[in-house]
């Protein structure tokens, strides 16, 4: 026995000839330059990665080998923190989980959270400073940029110095900027990022009277009411958000979201209520919506006669779908919440207020917080202003502290050109991108992994960022570098951190600030600083304006609108060179390696374009050409763009990977633009389509459980259906190891999946999964263990949208063994459908006969020759896969051997819980793993639950995975997009 | 027994079966004809009788049979069993097929080797070789040998009857 | 076929055939008769250097795309997930199928005493042998981990662990690995008389020596006949089986899956049926080449064609018949996803095309031989060899791909295109057999020169017996 179980844990030798022929490397261009990329890495990080570069903050004694240690952290994104616990094995990160204690996380993890582990390690990553096209030290830096040699340069009050750079939440950074304006009273500093709108602070001052930013309480909410917000996958605070309304949703099945939205997102497939409609058109539906509310919900000040002419300017669609939500949302007055997407205009942003008041949900399901962000929506958040000092040529010494801006700004600043005229510029990034071109100095910069600082998040809580690991290319922070113009060259970040924290904390308190200091250290938030909730009242006049403009304005009739969408993976461009995150698909389109003009059938029909042709994209005298993409429940006249794409920076991976959104955006329309010509071109790209099939065929009810639900409650009185036994077709002989004792299973929850895809990041970073590239995606050869299945079925212009997390099933009667000729895939006595690495000699039979498809194939030798830094970042607990060898999901075994050890040492009678690394990161808490023999564990429950059932049941593979079948709500009810069943 | 044999040539099938007839209808044994194809015809004449290899083919393809099963068995039921497809280690059914195999190996690899053995092939030489011209007995002549005669008068007839059923020469060799 | 077996049937059809064409014309003496059939031996065709020169540069682009799989990885390849089988099994399934023709016609119509064959049962021997060559190379070129082949072999490994006789694929070891050897040994048996009068006819000692090694000192003695005739028929008697074995094992690679399109219990026979119909369409493109060169009119006469082309009439009749119960099989099942794949993607799919091409020719080719005429009509006959032969590739192709690439979940589906090294492996396979062919007709007697003699000596015997009595050929 112990020998079978030696066998499936798959030892780390391999047969000889396995890693030679570089023959395809040409092949695989892209993975060729991450070879390339090898030399930056620190030659001594290779062999032993843990002595060098061993982060102070740990004692060596503390390192065990083998023995991962998790610290607590802060990722900050648009200066937002997001808490994260992060593994260490011997001093390297080698994954990054969400923190349980952190608002912004609840103990889960975004993709983007998730991949920032490979940034970390990414080969591009600048690797040296510049002056110039010389090398340079940081002391030379310093001799240059602090104040006596700089104030020569910028003047004694500075006036020849800007900085600009993304917007901070950090307390650090504050005083820091503080303090350099207190040393040049005339320098000035500048915020970007190009996903940041001011909109939502310009509508809390005219509407509230002061800058203030919602938040919401999912938990209490029976209605939630989307208006261009994906709020469920995207946002500062979307793991919270989806966390607290899936709680919600399943304790009170009624619970229900209604989204009116321009692209299909994530919190859209959920809906049970979901509109298309134009960015422009948002703002007369939430007048119309606000219309219908009725008297007694109808916010003061309202006018009556103002928004009936946008309620009859209202597609019979758009009307029936606010007639239907605000009856809703009136029947859950004060239980409700109506979200606006950030990059609407203000105006949209003080209705949503005034309804929200109007229903009493302020004080109930929504308050509101000061914002996070320094100087939030102020005017140093306007990069036009830069530009034009850059361009009257006032500017000395330029400081870019991150962000990349010569990429992300608008197209009409043409900020490279104006950037690259100043006479000394500095700098400090990752990579040696558009912006680095154009600078003189170039510093690298630290990852949040290798660096002190600190974060608030969204609702203000602050965070301490601590540095798993010592700098791998020497970089410094955005703090060091303030630092220096500040005046304090010499003192390190941290130093720079505990002054921060002590002055914070007051003199005196230097014990406390200690204990303090470690505490926050350890749990990753410092506790009680969050932000003051505030109510205040909505001021009328300002609705009465608002709504006014808005029926003034109306819906860009007839005309096509443009919308710059962040790109789910790269953001902003931010991670466009992180491999992960490129192959990752998009949640909805599945959609990699690209992006893509988004357009709804009926659109494509008219242009006489479909997926794959190449459009032109005109606006003004602005022109792109951009492949197009056909999406059903797009809505019409509508165009989604994603940003982060078009990359022409150095970096291998994402350069030439889509085009740049930023050539059509100008600084007056940075977020939409209408009167959009789209013309075909006649030329063809071919999108990599992670699944180019997306319709059902009628196969809802055995695939996603269509109707099961129903079946079982018909006969109610009959138990759900009989769960088949454990025992496999033998009964399990007693196990000297124990390892008989449990039988593993896992149940996930599609009715509150919103397929934001953070678990296949999650097991690829777990598992060591490689990347294929574009071409191996198109060749259908992705290699994700994990993989989220989206359907869209129904009339193209009001579709459902069916979403599956897929991986092997661990059928009890698994198809794949019997069919292999070399026992290279086995059973385990605790249900675990093993792959034996070493064993496979690759048939491929085993995948032929899964019904699942969730078997992968090692076509190439995909680990040749990735750089040595990249090798830092792979699981030490999971062979890396040879060429030729099958491969799939092993729920996580690794974990459940450790968990089982750690349980026998211990002598615990069941063993301890294992958390597989999908369901670690689930934001909703869709995944849950256990073992069935334990009757009192959620899995063993959630076997029995009505809405239970298991994909393609008819097969009789008997899988150790099930779905609890998704509620359709609303159907029936108004039929409305082809929903009932 | 007297030496020397005699050896006669004939041109054509059928002198070589009335040689055969006429020297069998006076007994005399000792008998052997080479022709380049098949004669069945001349064996009952000559009292030859059916080869034994079938015995043996079936005994090996017995063998075959219990091999190809037992090594089935032995690897997946005794040896190493292992959970696979949720099916039973020993699956009956699924071992039928090789083990069809192996028995039609086995015998086949008798049936072949059987006759190399039986007929002490290879064997590159014998002294009929030495005969002038006794190689077209691979083409188009017909040979009959003849090794047992009481008396030297007894040869002569013998040599007398080949004669008569045509033979193209016949000669008496040491050989 | 019991219709054509029969020499004398009154009034039928197969008598009226049987009448017109005899098996062989009037022959020559042994000694000439040898010397015709021989000379191919002696004297080279200038065509033939040519030939076989072309299959040769053939064969080392086969050679070439095998090191480019094993230097790369099975990546160089169309392959994905879901198809992750494709062109190298649908030649694997080609070949051996291709191969069964040769031991169909010399065995199996040995034991029936279908005299007939032995003037071409060499030939489609040979055919056999090469063919298998080719399937054996398939499957391991095939494997993600081509240099563990072995362990698909039951050995005492140190891991202790062994292969998995519940899957379809060591059977299919068994199966063809038995199966080319016992189709060698028989065609060796075959040839041994042969070589001893090639021996005994070669000019000059080197050649001597060499047929007289292989010939194993064979003198074709009474004895040596008396036991050489049981071994032989034994061995045809084992031979015959295998017909039926080792295709429908090979069948069972696909229905013991639950793939839609592969889950199906009619393969074993249909697949044996498709193999023998796609072996004599490539009989038939190999025997009257041969037959014009080498001007055997005499031994191959227009009743071989003749029946040759009857039995591509049944066969494929009987496929047509396989085709139609699959699809109705398909359909009665009520399975939607078994319908799908059989009804729809089948007919409407993206590989539709092949579907309708591999129909039609097979269904619809052999319909001609309905007709006498054109079933001795040389031109005819190698145009139907040529179209079946490959529109048998195709069914296997459709089978395997038009199957995989729509399984169960429409989310996997994605289609397959093959890549260079793919054709080159197809191409290069059918060079190698042409190679080994060409160099089987330059060195090796490829007409059973004894047996020929034989049946001439039976006819002539028949013709002088007046009362008629079928002639029991007792081999």
């Amino acid at each position: 026995m112990s020998r079978r179980y030696d066998e499936s844990d798959g030892t780390r030798e391999f047969p000889p000839g396995v890693a030679d022929p570089p023959a395809w490397v040409s092949r695989r261009d892209f993975l060729t330059l991450l070879g390339a990329g090898a030399a930056l890495a620190a030659g001594a990080c290779m062999r032993r990665p843990d002595k060098p570069i061993l982060p102070y903050v740990q004692a060596p004694a503390d390192v065990v080998p083998g023995m991962p240690l998790y610290y607590a952290t802060a990722m900050p994104l648009d200066g937002y923190a997001t808490g994260v616990l992060v593994r260490s094995d011997t001093g390297r990160p080698t994954k990054v989980e969400g923190n349980p204690d952190h608002p912004a996380s609840l103990g889960a993890s975004g993709a983007l959270e998730q991949a920032s582990l490979l940034e970390l390690y990414d080969p591009h990553r600048t690797g040296a400073m510049r002056a110039g096209r010389r090398r340079t030290t940081w002391g030379a830096f310093k001799a240059g940029f602090a104040p006596p040699a700089l104030s020569r340069r910028v003047g004694a009050r500075g006036a020849g110095l800007r900085v600009l750079m993304p917007p901070t939440t950090s307390p650090l950074t504050a005083s820091l900027l503080e303090r350099l304006r207190e040393t040049y009273p005339e320098a000035r500093t500048y915020f970007y990022a190009p996903l940041e709108s001011p909109a939502r602070i310009e509508a809390s001052r005219k509407a509230l009277g002061t800058a203030l930013v919602p938040q919401y309480d999912f938990r209490a909410a029976d209605v939630v009411v989307a208006l261009d917000a994906d709020v469920l996958a995207a946002g500062p605070f979307n793991l919270r958000y989806a966390r607290e309304w899936a709680d919600r949703r399943r304790t009170e099945p009624s619970a229900q979201l209604h989204v009116v939205e321009p692209t299909p997102t994530p919190t859209g497939t959920l809906a049970a209520r979901r509109l298309g409609a134009t960015w422009s058109a948002i703002g007369p539906i939430a007048a119309a919506l606000m219309d219908t509310l009725g008297h007694d919900a109808r916010p003061t000040g309202h006018v009556a006669g103002a928004s009936t002419a946008s309620l009859a300017a209202l597609t019979p669609e758009a009307r029936a779908w606010v007639s239907a939500v605000a009856a809703d949302l009136a029947a859950h007055a004060g239980h409700s919440i109506i979200v606006c997407g950030e990059r609407q205009p203000a105006e949209v942003h003080v209705l949503t207020s005034a309804m929200n008041d109007a229903l009493g949900n302020v004080g109930a399901t929504v308050w509101y917080t000061p914002p996070a962000v320094l100087d939030d929506g102020g005017p140093a958040h306007d990069l036009a202003a830069l530009a034009a000092e850059l361009r009257s040529g006032a500017v000395d010494t330029l400081v870019i502290l991150e962000g990349n801006p010569c990429y992300a700004a608008p197209a009409d600043l043409e900020l490279s050109r104006t950037v690259g005229a100043v006479h000394n510029t500095v700098y400090l990034g990752a990579y040696d991108d558009e912006t680095a071109r154009v600078s003189a100095w170039h510093l690298p910069a630290a990852h949040y992994l290798e660096s002190w600082g600190d974060a608030r998040a969204y609702d203000g809580t602050t965070s301490l960022i601590q540095p798993i690991i010592a700098p791998l290319h020497d970089g410094r922070t955005t703090d060091e570098v303030l630092a220096v113009l500040a005046g304090r060259p010499n003192d390190s970040a941290h130093d720079l951190l505990r002054d921060a924290w002590n002055r914070q904390r007051g003199p005196g308190a230097r014990m406390d600030g200690e204990s303090d200091w470690n505490d926050a250290l350890r749990r990753g938030v410092v506790s009680g600083s969050a932000s003051a909730r505030s109510t205040p009242a909505i001021r009328a006049d300002a609705v009465a304006q608002a709504t006014a403009a808005l029926a003034a304005r109306g819906a860009t009739r007839g005309q096509i609108e443009i919308g710059f969408v962040p790109g789910r993976a790269v953001h902003d461009g931010r991670f466009a060179d992180n491999g992960w995150l490129q192959e990752l698909p998009d949640p909805v389109t599945k959609l990699t390696w690209d992006n893509a003009a988004l357009i709804a059938p009926a659109m494509a029909a008219r242009l006489g374009v479909a997926t794959n042709d190449v459009v032109t994209l005109r606006v003004g005298d602005r022109a792109l050409d951009v492949p197009a993409l056909v999406v059903p429940g797009h809505a019409d006249g509508a165009v989604a763009l994603a940003m982060g794409y078009g990359r022409q920076g150095a970096e291998a991976v994402a350069r030439g990977v889509g085009v740049s959104a930023n050539a059509l955006r100008t600084s007056s329309a940075p977020h939409m633009a209408s009167t959009v010509a789209v013309l075909p071109t006649g030329r063809r790209h071919e999108l990599a389509l992670a699944q180019t099939h997306w319709a059902i065929e009628g196969r809802g009810s055995s695939i996603v459980g269509e109707g099961v639900e129903g079946q079982r409650s018909a006969a109610s009185s009959v138990p759900p259906r009989k769960r088949r036994p454990l025992t496999l077709y033998e009964p399990n002989p007693p196990s000297p190891d124990g390892f008989g004792a449990d039988q593993w299973a896992m149940v996930i929850d599609l009715d509150v999946c919103t397929g934001c895809s953070a678990c296949v990041v999650a097991c690829q970073a777990e598992n060591n999964i490689p990347v294929v590239g574009k071409d191996g995606v198109m060749k259908s050869r992705e290699m994700h263990w994990l993989r989220i299945d989206r359907y869209i079925d129904g009339p193209p212009d009001d579709p459902r949208f069916e979403t599956q997390p897929m991986l092997c099933q661990h059928c009890e009667k698994a198809p794949c063994e019997y069919v292999c000729p070399v026992n290279a895939t086995v059973h385990s006595e605790d249900g675990l459908n093993e792959m034996v690495y070493n064993r496979c000699v690759g048939t491929r039979f085993c995948s032929n006969n899964c019904p699942y498809k969730v078997r992968r194939f090692n076509w190439f030798d995909y680990n040749a020759e990735i750089a040595e830094t990249e090798r830092m970042a792979k699981n030490p607990e999971v062979t890396i896969r040879a060429r030729g060898v099958m491969e799939k999901c092993t729920f996580c075994v690794q974990r459940i051997r450790d968990a089982q050890m750690a349980s026998r040492l211990a002598g615990d009678a069941v063993t301890r819980p294992v958390v597989t690394a999908c369901q670690q990161s689930c934001p909703t808490h869709a995944i849950v793993f256990g073992s069935l023999t334990d009757a009192e564990s959620e899995v063993s429950r959630q076997f029995g639950d009505p809405r239970s059932f298991s994909a393609l049941e008819e097969l009789g593979t008997v899988p150790r995975v099930r779905y609890l079948a998704r509620r359709h709500d609303g159907d029936g009810t108004d039929g409305a997009g082809g929903r009932a069943r | 027994m007297t030496r020397p044999r005699l050896v006669a040539e004939f041109t054509t099938a059928d002198a070589l079966q009335s040689a055969v007839d006429a020297l069998a209808r006076e007994h005399y044994r000792g008998l052997e004809t080479y022709a380049p194809f098949d004669m069945p015809e001349l064996d009952a004449k000559l009292g030859r009788r059916r080869s034994p290899l079938g015995w043996l083919v079936v005994a090996g393809g017995v063998a075959g049979l219990i091999i190809a099963y037992g090594i089935q068995w032995w690897a997946n039921v005794h040896s190493y069993p292992l959970y696979v497809g949720g099916r039973p280690a020993h699956a009956i059914p699924a071992f039928i097929p090789a083990t069809f195999e192996g028995t039609i190996l086995a015998a086949a690899l008798t049936a072949f080797f059987g006759v190399l053995i039986m007929l002490r092939l290879p064997k590159l030489w014998i002294p009929e070789d030495e005969i002038d011209g006794f190689s077209r007995a691979s083409i188009d002549r017909f040979w009959l040998t003849a090794s047992i005669f009481a008396s030297d008068l007894d040869r002569e007839h013998a040599a007398e009857l080949m004669r008569g059923a045509g033979a193209r020469r016949v000669i008496a060799t040491e050989a | 076929m019991t219709t054509i077996a029969a020499p004398r049937r009154d009034g039928s059809r197969a008598h009226a055939q049987l009448e017109r064409y005899p098996i062989m014309r009037e022959l020559p003496d042994e000694g000439t008769l040898t010397t015709q059939l021989l000379a191919p031996l002696w004297t080279s065709q200038p065509a033939w250097k040519w030939l076989f020169l072309a299959s040769g540069a053939l064969s080392l682009l086969f050679l070439f795309a095998m090191g480019v799989t094993f230097a790369r990885g099975i990546g160089a390849w169309g392959n994905n997930i879901p198809v992750a089988w494709a062109y190298a099994i649908t030649d694997f399934v080609w070949w051996i199928g291709i191969g069964h023709a040769g031991t169909f016609i010399s065995a199996f119509l040995l034991l029936l005493h279908q005299r007939w064959r032995a003037s071409i049962n060499r030939l489609a021997e040979a055919m056999t042998l090469f063919a298998l060559v080719n399937a054996s190379l398939f499957p391991i070129l095939h494997l993600g981990r081509p240099w563990f082949f072995y362990w698909l072999i039951p050995y005492p490994a140190t891991t202790g662990v062994w292969p998995n006789f519940k899957s379809s694929l060591p059977w299919d070891v068994a199966a063809i690995s038995t199966y080319f050897t016992v189709s060698l040994l028989f065609w060796y048996l075959g040839l041994v008389p042969d070589l001893a009068a090639a021996r005994d006819r070669a000019p000059g000692r080197t050649r001597r020596r060499v047929y007289g090694v292989l010939a194993l000192g064979w003198h074709g003695s009474g004895t040596e006949w008396r036991h050489y005739r049981v071994a032989y028929t034994l061995l045809a008697g084992l031979a015959t089986p295998l017909v039926v074995s080792v295709h429908s094992i090979v069948s069972l690679d696909f229905s013991i899956a639950q793939l839609p399109g592969w889950h199906s219990t009619i393969f074993p026979p249909y697949f044996v049926v498709g193999a023998i119909y796609s072996g004599f369409a490539m009989v038939l493109m190999l025997m009257l080449p041969v037959r014009h060169v080498f001007r055997l009119h005499d031994v191959i006469t227009r009743r071989h064609l003749d029946h040759i082309a009857l039995l591509l009439l049944v066969t494929g009749s009987l496929l047509a018949y396989s085709y139609l119960c699959e699809a109705f099989g398909a359909w009665y099942s009520g399975d939607s996803f078994e319908r799908y794949t059989m009804l729809t993607a089948r007919t409407r799919g993206p590989y539709a095309a092949f579907f309708w091409i591999m129909t039609a020719v097979n269904v619809l080719t052999p319909q001609l031989f309905w007709w006498a005429k054109l079933r001795t009509n040389v031109v005819v006959l190698f145009l139907a060899g040529v179209a079946i032969w490959l529109a048998m590739w195709l069914e296997r192709f459709v089978i395997i791909v038009a199957s995989l690439n729509r399984d169960f979940l429409p989310s996997s589906w994605h289609l397959y295109a093959p890549t260079w090294v793919d054709w080159s492996l197809l191409v290069g396979s059918i060079g190698l057999f042409s190679f080994l062919f060409l160099a089987f007709l330059r060195w090796l007697p490829f007409v059973p020169v004894s047996e020929v003699k034989r049946e001439q000596r039976e006819i002539a015997s028949e013709s002088r017996d007046l009362d008629g009595v079928a002639p029991e050929v007792a081999r």
